[in-house]
């Protein structure tokens, strides 16, 4: 009763560390600070812990649904929700994925333009970027897991924090829990977008030789995301003050703005290429995963389902054309994602309860 | 299959170059450039471009233009220009005195926005113009902002300059319960026949957030530089008995802030301590006795000189010290315009410690 894939498409369990952290350490880590330190001030770095463990929550409720099932997110919405219905909820799915990756690439797009060439045109580099993009993802899930393994390099641009150790004001944090428990709450919101991806175990399950031994290395992932993003956040409260990091628009480049290496004039141009190692997992799984969904519910070939969402998100990002149409489009993927990740994933959660008690009783 | 991947690839290889090119050789990369403000509400806009001579000494020609943006006027000195100007490579930002008494938000507004500068931008304020001193040659064959950039960092790691970068401008303009400081340039004549022109550091320019108020005189500065921050560097005098004096190297001071009291009324305490090395003395024979008095006569300067800054912060209503800040971090419900409010009357002591390490190789 479950999905079955041949041994030599599978992967090791340790490297769903990869697949998941690579997914979940995104671009929003380059801006998360703003919207979080808005609401929740110098306790920022208490809604990251919280969203972390929520995340955790989540992790364990997908296993729980994936363990039983046996299969991949398609095959569940037919099992639980029937073929129409569950098929109806794994096209929104594909389509918030496609989004996902299209919103990612234009970001990183979007970051070259202002900081590194303003004359580029979108098209251009997106053209470029998909076209690897397709490389990758043509390659299958192996490859693709083995750009997630290679995208951890960008921990390189950790190293940098160590110069600034004379310009860190660690008072800045004090007094700790100033601000009430809801402010708190309320600014984890602007934090899930960093945290989104975890959401592709459910299509990357199958892929997974022996998935139980996989479970600790994907809270692994969770855990190593979530102190990477403590780090970052308590960095740039200790370098900058409240207002420095509401004005500025992408607070951990403006460390990058500081740095000056005796070869390199300009380190920006290095931190923002980097960046294209955090794009590149996010893009192909997603397309990876919107392709797969797609040929198990048309039963259409993968090969043929590809080209036609590079085409849509080459279309979706050449229509992006300003800063704000990105940031709305951002906050409407982050939107969906929070509802897929907090409401969508402990609902599926019940039901398959709900259906495991009823199949027990009769 | 292949075929395509070809084609994509090669299409990348023909699309790479399709931003425009700059090469270093042929544009102009100022190094400092100079803001003023004018009578008619326009800020005066100066760079000084290098040419470089073949015989390795440097030229600046200085470009002016007066507009109401500072990015217009840059653009608008392209049409005296051969090279392209980018504005990547300034180090150093030179503003005028009554730029700074109105206020360096404005002039700040490009220097932030522009993702092509750096943050760590030498900024300081002009006692005069900005222009007039980017004109003057001071520098004889050095490259004018490199002569800058140098001079400040080499008194920032020397001196008695508290480190001052854009970023911490910022970090302190932004910031409650503290206000930023700059150093000032003065230009002056050389007083031979040749009459050249020449700059110095003539003290440092305190601001309430971003309005220039007054100037920290040379003279003070020392004592300012050990209450800001710790430090290891710099010599400072002591007048002793007889009409004698003593020179001290500092070899490592602290500066730790207290607070006591309750939170509504609070006193702060600034506790310093200093080591030093006596490093000369005019009244030759160093003995123990006078070494004691040397400590006691120190402390005695570094607390009369530091009392009377704080009761001109506090007259003022200044906080280049970040008191305020350091009273937000250690109390709970902390209101800044309550603070502000508080300030002047707020008790600040000022708890001096030195003590002479060594005295050199003679006694």
């Amino acid at each position: 009763m479950s999905v079955h894939i041949n041994e030599r498409f599978l992967v090791s369990p340790f490297l769903a560390f990869f697949i998941i952290h690579s997914i979940q350490f995104g671009l929003g880590y380059l801006s998360f600070q703003r919207g979080l330190v808005q609401i929740a001030g110098q306790d920022a770095w208490v809604a990251v812990l919280i969203t972390g463990i929520s995340f955790h929550i989540i992790i364990w409720m997908m296993y729980q649904i994936l363990d039983t099932y046996q299969g991949d997110l398609v095959y569940i919405h037919r099992k639980l929700l029937g073929k129409w219905m569950g098929g109806l909820l794994s096209i929104f799915f594909i389509v918030y994925l496609l989004l996902l990756g299209s919103t990612v690439l234009r970001i990183f797009i979007e970051l070259v333009q202002v900081w590194v060439f303003p004359e580029l045109k979108t098209w251009v580099l997106g053209l470029v970027l998909l076209a690897l993009a397709y490389y990758i993802v043509s390659g299958g899930f192996r490859v693709i897991v083995g750009v997630c393994f290679f995208s951890l390099l960008n921990y390189i641009l950790f190293s940098i924090y160590a110069l600034f150790t004379k310009d860190f004001h660690f008072s800045n944090l004090t007094p700790i829990l100033q601000h009430s428990i809801i402010d708190i709450v309320k600014s984890t919101k602007h934090m899930a977008f960093s945290y989104l991806g975890v959401e592709i175990l459910l299509m990357c399950y199958p892929f997974i030789k022996t998935p139980n031994k996989s479970k600790k290395w994907v809270y692994f992932a969770n855990i190593a995301t979530t102190i990477l993003y403590l780090i970052t956040v308590i960095l740039t409260l200790a370098f900058c003050t409240q207002k420095q990091i509401i004005k500025e628009i992408w607070p951990t480049l403006a460390f990058f703005r500081f740095v000056q290496l005796p070869a390199v004039e300009r380190f920006e141009f290095i931190g923002i290429s980097f960046q294209i190692l955090r794009v590149f997992p996010i893009l192909s799984l997603s397309l990876w995963a919107a392709s797969r969904a797609t040929k198990l519910l048309f039963t259409v070939k993968q090969y043929a389902v590809i080209p036609v969402f590079l085409l849509t998100i080459f279309i979706i990002i050449c229509l992006l054309s300003d800063h704000r149409s990105i940031e709305t489009i951002s906050s409407f993927v982050s939107t969906a994602g929070l509802y897929l990740v907090y409401i969508y994933i402990p609902f599926l959660y019940i039901l398959h309860i709900f259906r495991k008690k009823v199949g027990s009783l009769t | 299959m292949i075929r395509i991947i070809i084609f994509l690839l090669a299409s990348c290889l023909t699309l790479s170059a399709c931003t425009q090119k700059k090469i270093v050789d042929q544009i102009a990369l100022p190094i400092v450039m100079g803001i003023d403000n004018t009578k008619n509400h326009k800020l005066q806009y100066t760079i000084a471009v290098p040419i470089f001579q073949s015989n390795q000494s440097v030229l600046n020609t200085t470009y002016t233009f007066s507009d109401y943006t500072l990015k217009n006027s840059h653009q608008m000195l392209q049409t005296e220009n051969s090279k392209p100007i980018t504005t990547s490579k300034i180090s150093v930002v030179l503003c005028g005195k009554d730029l700074a008494k109105d206020g360096l938000m404005r002039s700040m507004d490009t220097i932030l926005r522009d993702p092509k500068m750096s943050r760590k931008i030498f900024l300081a304020i002009v006692d005069g113009q900005a222009k007039d001193l980017l004109e003057s040659d001071f520098s004889s064959n050095e490259e004018k902002g490199i002569f800058l950039n140098q001079m400040i960092k080499g008194n920032i790691q020397n001196g008695y300059l508290p480190e001052t970068h854009l970023h911490q401008f910022e970090y302190a303009l932004l910031g409650e319960g503290m206000d930023p400081y700059l150093p000032l340039f003065k230009k002056y004549k050389e007083h031979t026949k040749k009459n050249k022109e020449r700059i110095k550091i003539s003290g440092l320019a305190l601001f309430r957030k971003n309005q220039y108020v007054t100037t920290l005189p040379l003279k003070q500065m020392p004592v300012f530089r050990l209450m800001v921050d710790d430090a290891n560097n710099g010599i400072h005098q002591v007048k002793m008995k007889n009409h004698s004096y003593a020179a001290v190297r500092n070899q490592g001071s602290k500066v730790r802030y207290e607070i006591k009291g309750s939170s509504k009324k609070p006193g702060i305490t600034i506790n310093l301590t200093l080591n030093g090395t006596v490093t000369e003395y005019s009244g030759f024979n160093l003995t123990e006795k006078n070494r004691l008095y040397l400590e006691r006569s120190f402390e005695k300067q570094i607390t009369n000189t530091g009392k009377s800054l704080l009761h001109t912060f506090q007259k003022l209503q200044i906080d280049p010290l970040q008191i305020g800040d350091f009273v937000r971090s250690q109390t709970r419900d902390w209101e800044a315009h309550k603070w502000h409010q508080n300030y002047p009357d707020v008790p600040i002591h000022l708890n001096v410690d030195v003590h002479i390490q060594e005295i050199g190789a003679t006694q």
